[in-house]
């Protein structure tokens, strides 16, 4: 990581975590870490994200949807930059959780708000959460700490199979991750399918 | 659209996550109604409805069409106060009798045999039923959670 990343890295993370710092401003420092070295998927993730953001405050859903896939086609790299970025491991689970964060309520959002086709974002959205779950598995073990923010990301997407049961999810079924999950939190169970009178499975 | 919509959603997001978790994890009540006491207050209310008839037919003075009258009187009366404890006891038999699984799959709190419940103890039976099957039908057919009181 060079002195020019590093620097507008470090300050952006601080931006993002400051609920009163300016979308914009923001956004800039993750471009200018970006530009710093174009490597850096954290930045891209981040960036993504806040273009997100700033395009669902213009209202125009159709590039909102794009962003969104762009975080999702960078997920496994942004967590990869991460573990192997500087810093200690406190640092790192902020910036996980930040992810997280951002990235598990946006499928419903934008089902919720019909910002783009149904079959994509559902799909595309839950295969997504399943894979950043796993990724931060993957890369920073089976850590107390760090499954909190594997099985974020799963409970949301078992919960999107369950309710959005007609769409197709490429033959992962939920009962394999619910069975992952209990491993670490034996209370969990899977929620139901939608309503007390469902017609069919 | 404006910013506040998402800001409003995450909130709103977070809240769907909380009712989902309590939805998963609430005691279940399992009242002691079986399907036998159910038959047993069939049975009184059959008994209070025809005895009633005999006792109006074989003892009144008036004609047929009073007769009638009154006994539709009657019976909306005995639905009204004797049938509605009926129907708590029919809901809690379900209540009883169906699986952990198919109870907890409700969207809405109270769930939708609470609610029931509840309906037929405070609104009168005609009204309790209208609005339960606008619950079952309407409100708990959605993706969302919801809190619905009666």
């Amino acid at each position: 990581m060079n002195e020019q990343e590093r620097e507008f890295l470090t300050a952006a993370r601080a931006l993002l975590s400051d609920p009163n710092a300016d979308l914009e401003y923001t956004l800039a420092h993750y471009y200018q870490a970006h530009e710093a070295n174009p490597d850096n998927a954290e930045a891209e993730f981040f960036a993504a994200y806040l273009g997100f953001k700033g395009l669902s405050k213009k209202g125009d859903g159709a590039s909102a949807a794009n962003a969104f896939k762009a975080m999702t086609n960078c997920l496994e790299k942004a967590i990869r930059c991460v573990k192997n970025s500087e810093g200690d491991e406190t640092e790192k689970y902020t910036v996980l959780a930040s992810m997280v964060k951002a990235y598990t309520p946006i499928t419903r959002y934008l089902f919720a708000k019909h910002l783009s086709t149904t079959t994509d974002t559902i799909e595309g959205g839950v295969l997504g959460l399943y894979a950043l779950g796993t990724a931060i598995k993957n890369e920073f073990g089976t850590d107390a700490v760090f499954m909190q923010l594997v099985v974020e990301p799963w409970k949301e997407a078992i919960s999107l199979q369950r309710t959005y049961y007609a769409y197709k999810y490429n033959g992962i079924k939920p009962e394999d991750y619910v069975a992952k999950i209990q491993k670490f939190d034996p209370s969990y169970t899977m929620p139901n399918k939608a309503g007390c009178v469902t017609i069919g499975k | 659209m404006d910013d506040l919509q998402w800001e409003e959603y995450l909130k709103h997001y977070y809240q769907q996550k909380e009712l989902e978790k309590y939805q998963q994890r609430r005691t279940l009540s399992q009242p002691k109604t079986t399907n036998f006491m159910v038959l047993l207050y069939i049975t009184i209310l059959l008994v209070l409805v025809g005895g009633f008839v005999v006792i109006l037919f074989v003892i009144s003075p008036f004609n047929l069409g009073i007769n009638t009258a009154i006994l539709l009187l009657y019976i909306v009366a005995i639905l009204e106060s004797y049938g509605r404890l009926l129907a708590v006891k029919i809901v809690e038999c379900y209540q009883h009798y169906a699986s952990e699984e198919k109870r907890r799959r409700c969207k809405c709190v109270p769930s939708c045999s609470e609610y029931a419940i509840l309906c037929f103890k405070k609104y009168e039976l005609f009204y309790s039923l209208f609005k339960i099957r606008k619950r079952l039908f309407v409100t708990c057919k959605g993706f969302e959670y919801i809190i619905d009181e009666p």
